[in-house]
């Protein structure tokens, strides 16, 4: 995450987060960790589910919708040419629901149309979406054919008629004025590739009575396919769509089960855990060279690579999602490798095991979480506890106060580390009410540099990792694993920011009883995120909807 | 660590006397049962050990002789004093590398050696095996092994550490048994050592004859140490014709060689066949493929 | 056809603007005037004359992030013959051009350390949603625009974050690299005087957008409220594209095709090429003026709590500001070099000739940061510096110093009248103005 966005992120973040601190104080939050009787009632309130409306194609969707459906040969403009992800929410999935598309973007869009389309058309291509034979420049017929099945896919349902009107109308007025049917249809298929209805996902709904929508078949599949493939519906979900298999439980649960058994479904994995961690600033991870010299250019993509191949693996084998804070089994490569010195793996991001007496706490010891919860030149207990607080346990954090000095004091022979510094955050009440509950955490961790290397000295001071998590003390880095693992707040966060990934906002009250029975479904899944992803899909909250406002607020 | 090692190589407690060599470390164990994986360290920097003025080197007393000029045995060449003052120590190379890189013409036979380490020419390993603490063992092995791969290199222009590379095929092995660590301190040797070098575009095995190795191993695994021992006169000169130095500044190298002789002196002609040469090097943590 | 197909798009433009940015203002009393385009252009539409009656105004930002130290910032003298505090100590060769507006308070809630500041100034308002409530100051001028590109916005520092927004959740994202910057405006699309021939394809990539458009028409009618604002927004973008794809070709002789800068500019050491990626960027967007590609720009030079390592300094620049002990001569030395940028850029426009002066007399380009003294994220003693008279609408080289904590809206506001935006306030809430800064207005 840029610092940019690090400073948009938090106040989001502990908006949607403060919804379910209240919550928490509520008497009944207490028991949520009792599992429920199987078919006992449910005594949850009633749904009220979020609004529907557009949600905006990521760069990486993008990308990926225009491979699967024109194939993985086709060139796309890299990330740096489309509109960029925005994440001003701290999940690009969240901000896909506000987002618009920028003057800028709508020219790049353009220019990746045509760019894509002249590929598909190309002489070796063409064959894959037109499959008869034009009898001139501008056969109508033949363009249509052609533009009705792309546009199936690329819409996500089929085109109505006069959208299917006004692509075969470009395709041919362009035909007939280059005096080429080919080069015609690139015209009409950028104009299917700038639609609105393809840039967008169209997500609205239709009204089933008591002020609520439903998603249709076709609705769905692009729910689905988004949040479990990171990609558009495949040809077979579009075909459960139209014919009515995702209107009801049955059919949903078997095509959810197909998409999960699909490679694709690991693509889905990898983007949950890119959001829920907040990975995306180690593209331009700021280290200080003369302090980090193993820091180079690579470092923030691998580390990143790292840490969604464990997350991957874990959805794959449905391991206990609880265990990513005290797992040894890692996947590196050899620049990553070196700087944990471990033994690489002879492939690239092949499987390595940590030692037993590995310091490194899962996921929490990975590089890419210490490296980017830091500062250019240090460690910064107080963005890692932080991280842990908002992250891993939805425990949020206020902003700091302003008019305030910020200032902690220099290293001195007093003061050698960094524990001793902060202690004066803490002991200023009005600072410490906060960095207490992040500051603590974060030393536990004290023994990783700002780089995410194990060191066991701080200017000539053996490090102090104790600390304490809202009364559960631990020795070091691995014991704050074991808290984090045991502390039933982990694993409802991640139910919660799953689903926030998966619809696209910040749970509301009114699905407070969604997000209960999810928890309660992932227990009992015994943790499985494959599962907990199916459980999603398969919920009232991602199946439903209340109109947008039509007036402005 | 890598701070510390900007400047020149620095050899820590290298004063530590032989004699220590012969005793039992505090609390290590005799037997040569390996409780711990071998421990591998590449040498990521190496150099000759240079002479002070005044006679100072850092090395080691290969000939358990403190010798003067007058001294024959040593062929008349006088020992030099390590900068804690321990003296008899034979480097008498030291006094030979800085005229042959003035004669070469300002070279230094230091970065062409960094240059073969980190662009991965020169990849030596040291390796610790039977070790049973990490401090404190008094039966070690000690092995030089040559490996192959292309290193990372850091910010501070040396070669990262815990990088892993594969053993060189075919490549030439020293291993030295008997060797002891105490407090942190390996002493190994004597022992006939191989060392392959790889410079400039030849490769060669040097052999350092009655070689006497002592490491000292940091809190965080790094090495720093010194190999010495005799080098044949006759074996530099072949080699040195194999880096095709000219013939002008070969004549010089011979001169200076046979001139600074001083271990193995042959009774029959009073000529000494060896000269003695210490090593420097720094090495860090690394992983071998099996 | 109107032989001025800028103008046929611009009236379509200004009345879907016009609205659009009542609804974004939510009310406020926000009154957009006739298209300003009258105003700028002459009978041929493109020929200039005199600053302000044929020369168009132009508006530019240059923004960067964790703000100053007042006592190493506010000069002490105050009027034409003000002092050069160590910040600022780089105006000195264009200090006759930039005035310095001390003392004022951006009267916004302050809750978010390096947010608050950029909402009240930028928009007047607190942010709300993580956002701004309606456009930039900006984006209210870029929407008056009928040239090529109504805005551009650049980052010095890479990132696809600015504070330049068309309406809450609306960034314009930054181009980051200059070569992306050089193509974008002077690549493909750009044609000097007899250079260019009639593409075919423009006019069917026209008749696509003209078709995406209905689509999106069809679209926003069955939407709620907030998605139709977005697809106004992507409609909007549409309609600047067709501008674009109708452009003519620039007619003034001093308009030339800048050479084409580096494609990457890689760190040094792990440091970034601050100073050469902005000087690159800014000879494209002088060039850029001078060609009338555009008349706006928004440069976000480094983003707000960056902890970029800029020049030598020991930690990042956040860091720094909260960290570094004593009078912060880290801190310092890093503004001090950040206002030399913004330096080389106003020095640029004042040395490139237009009419019978220079760029910059039609210019206004504000210079400021997120907060004022960085340390405690305060808001009074905002920093804001404006180069440039706007054709003599403003009074440039002055140090106007507000004794009592004035509305830095006032100074937005005045900068939208030097612009001939007809806004009669500014702001919403405390931040609320209907009266500009009359001290920093000149005389045109």
């Amino acid at each position: 995450m840029t610092l940019a966005t690090t400073l948009a992120t938090t106040p989001a973040i502990a908006r949607g987060a403060s919804v379910l601190a209240l919550c928490l104080g509520l008497a009944g939050c207490a028991s949520l960790d009792t599992p429920i009787a199987p078919g006992a009632p449910r005594p949850f309130t009633e749904l009220t589910p979020a609004p529907s409306g557009l949600r905006r194609l990521s760069a990486a969707q993008y990308t990926n919708s225009v491979h699967d459906i024109f194939g993985d040969d086709i060139v796309v403009p890299p990330a740096s040419r489309l509109e960029p992800d925005v994440d001003s929410s701290g999940y690009l999935s969240v901000d896909s629901s506000s987002v618009t598309i920028s003057r800028r973007g709508v020219a790049q869009y353009e220019a990746a149309a045509y760019d894509i389309a002249a590929q598909a058309m190309d002489a070796s291509r063409r064959a894959r979406f037109v499959t008869c034979a034009p009898v001139s420049a501008d056969d109508a017929v033949c363009a249509r054919t052609a533009l009705e099945a792309l546009g199936l896919r690329l819409y996500r349902r089929p085109l109505t008629r006069e959208e299917l009107d006004a692509a075969t109308g470009i395709a041919t007025a362009s035909a007939a004025a280059l005096t080429d049917f080919y080069d015609g249809l690139e015209f009409g298929i950028a104009l299917l590739l700038q639609s609105p209805s393809f840039l967008f996902r169209e997500e609205l709904g239709h009204d089933i009575g008591d002020g609520q929508r439903a998603y249709d078949g076709f609705e769905m599949a692009s729910r689905m396919s988004h949040f479990l493939w990171n990609t558009t519906p495949d040809a077979e979900l579009l075909g459960d769509a139209a014919s009515g298999a995702l209107d009801d439980e049955a059919g949903l649960a078997a095509a959810t089960e197909r998409m999960l058994a699909d490679p694709r479904a690991e693509q889905g994995a990898r983007e949950f855990a890119f959001e829920w961690l907040g990975l995306s600033g180690l593209d331009d991870l700021v280290k200080d060279p003369s302090v980090y010299t193993q820091i180079s250019p690579e470092v923030g993509p691998s580390a990143r690579e790292e840490t969604l191949s464990v997350v991957a693996h874990f959805f794959r084998t449905g391991q206990d999602a609880r265990e990513l804070m005290t797992t040894r089994e890692t996947f590196l490569d050899r620049k990553l490798a070196s700087m944990y010195v471990v033994r690489a793996p002879r492939e690239d991001f092949g499987l390595v095991t940590f030692d037993e007496d590995s310091p490194r706490p899962g996921i929490l010891g990975h590089i890419s979480i210490l490296a980017l919860y830091a500062h250019p030149v240090s460690t910064s207990p107080t963005l890692r506890g932080r991280f842990v607080r908002e992250r891993l346990l939805c425990d949020p954090i206020p902003q700091p106060p302003v008019g305030v000095n910020t200032a902690i004091p220099e290293p001195s022979a007093d003061a050698p580390t960094l524990r001793v510094r902060l202690a004066a955050h803490q002991e200023i009440e009005y600072c410490g009410s906060c960095h207490r509950r992040m500051d603590g955490i974060g030393l536990g961790l004290e023994a990783f540099d700002g780089l995410g290397r194990f060191r066991r000295l701080e200017n000539g001071q053996p490090i102090d990792a104790s600390g304490d998590l809202d009364g559960h003390a631990f020795e070091d880095a691995r014991e704050l694993g074991q808290v984090i693992h045991d502390d039933t707040r982990f694993t409802g966060c991640i139910t919660r920011q799953m689903y926030r990934i998966a619809t696209g906002h910040i749970e509301t009250e009114g699905e407070r009883g969604t997000l209960r029975e999810l928890r309660i479904a992932f227990a009992s899944g015994g943790y499985s995120l494959s599962q907990l992803m199916e459980s999603i899909v398969m919920s009232d909250g991602f199946r439903r909807a209340v109109p947008q406002a039509e007036e402005a607020p | 660590m890598s701070r510390a090692g900007r400047g020149g190589l620095a050899v820590v407690a290298l004063a530590a006397s032989l004699a220590g060599c012969m005793a039992n470390g505090p609390g290590g164990t005799d037997d040569c049962v390996a409780t711990q994986p071998i421990r591998s360290s590449l040498v990521r920097r190496l150099g000759f050990a240079r002479q002070d003025p005044d006679g100072i080197s850092e090395g080691f007393d290969l000939d358990g002789r403190v010798s003067d000029r007058g001294d024959a045995t040593a062929c008349g060449r006088a020992d030099f004093v390590t900068p804690e003052g321990v003296p008899g120590i034979d480097n008498q190379i030291a006094r030979l590398v800085p005229l042959v890189e003035a004669q070469a013409g300002g070279v230094s036979l230091d970065d062409i050696l960094k240059t073969a380490i980190n662009n991965g020419q020169m990849l030596l390993a040291i390796e610790l095996e039977d070790l049973d603490d990490e401090r404190n063992d008094s039966c070690v092995t000690v092995q030089l092994r040559p490996l192959m791969g292309t290193p990372s290199l850091g910010t501070d222009g040396l070669i990262e550490i815990g990088q892993t590379f594969d053993a060189r095929e075919g490549g030439v092995v020293s291993r030295i048994e008997g060797a002891r660590l105490a407090d942190g301190v390996l002493q190994a040797g004597p022992a006939e050592l191989s060392l392959p070098v790889t410079i400039l575009d030849a490769s060669f095995i040097l052999h350092v004859h009655d070689a006497l190795i002592r490491i000292v191993i940091d809190e965080e695994g790094n090495f720093t140490g010194a190999f010495g021992g005799g080098i044949d006169i006759a074996e530099m000169i072949t080699v040195s014709q194999s880096l095709n130095v000219p013939s002008a500044l070969m004549g010089a190298v011979m001169l200076l060689l046979n001139n600074n002789a001083d271990l193995d002196r042959d009774p029959g002609t009073n000529l000494c066949g060896q000269i003695s040469a210490t090593l420097l090097f720094e090495s860090v943590p690394a992983f071998v493929y099996d | 056809m109107s032989p001025r197909k800028t103008g046929r798009s611009s009236s379509r433009l200004s009345l879907s603007r016009r609205t659009m940015l009542r609804g974004l203002l939510g009310g406020a009393a926000v009154t957009i005037g006739l298209p300003a385009l009258e105003i700028f252009l002459n009978d041929s539409g493109t020929a200039y004359a005199d600053c302000g009656t044929g020369i168009p105004a132009r508006f530019g930002v240059f923004y960067y992030g964790n703000g100053m130290i007042p006592a190493q910032w506010n000069p002490t003298i105050t009027g034409p013959d003000y002092d050069l505090p160590l910040m600022l100590a780089g105006l000195a060769p264009v200090k006759q051009h930039v005035t310095v507006v001390s003392g004022m308070r951006v009267l916004t809630t302050n809750t978010s350390p390096h947010g608050s500041g950029p909402a009240g100034l930028f928009s007047g308002a607190d942010l709300v949603d993580d956002t701004f409530v309606g456009p930039s100051i900006d984006q209210v001028i870029a929407a008056e625009q009928a040239t090529r590109f109504q805005s551009i916005e650049v980052a010095v520092q890479r990132s696809t974050n600015s504070w330049s927004m068309t309406g809450p959740h609306m960034v314009n994202p930054p181009e980051t690299n200059p070569r992306a910057l050089f193509d974008r405006i002077f690549g493909g699309g750009f044609s000097l005087p007899g250079e260019g021939m009639t593409d075919p394809r423009i006019g069917l990539r026209i008749s696509v957008l003209d078709a995406v458009t209905d689509q999106s028409r069809r679209l926003q009618s069955r939407l709620g409220y907030a998605d139709r604002q977005r697809l106004d927004q992507h409609l909007e973008g549409i309609r600047q594209l067709e501008t674009q794809l109708s452009a003519p070709p620039p007619d003034n002789v001093l308009c030339m095709r800048p050479p084409e800068p580096d494609a990457d500019y890689p760190d040094v050491d792990g440091r970034p090429q601050m100073q050469a990626i902005h000087r690159a960027m800014s000879d494209l967007l002088v060039m850029a003026f001078t060609c009338d590609q555009t008349r706006v720009f928004f440069e976000m030079f480094s983003q707000p709590v960056n902890n970029t390592l800029f020049l030598d300094t020991a930690a990042g620049h956040h860091s720094l500001t909260h960290d570094e002990p004593g009078d912060q001569p880290q801190v310092g030395e890093i503004v001090q070099f950040i206002i030399g940028e913004y330096a080389y850029l106003v020095d640029k426009l004042a040395t490139t000739a237009e009419g019978a002066g220079t760029l910059l007399d039609s210019c206004a380009i504000l210079g400021t940061t997120d907060v004022s003294y960085g340390r405690t994220h305060a808001l009074d003693e905002y920093p804001i510096l404006i180069a440039g008279s706007a054709c003599d609408r403003l009074r440039p080289g002055w140090h106007y110093r507000s004794l009592t904590g004035e509305n830095a809206s006032k100074v937005c506001l005045s900068l939208l009248g030097a612009m001939g935006i007809g806004v009669t306030s500014y702001g919403i809430g405390a931040a609320h103005t209907t009266v500009g800064l009359g001290d920093i207005e000149g005389t045109g």
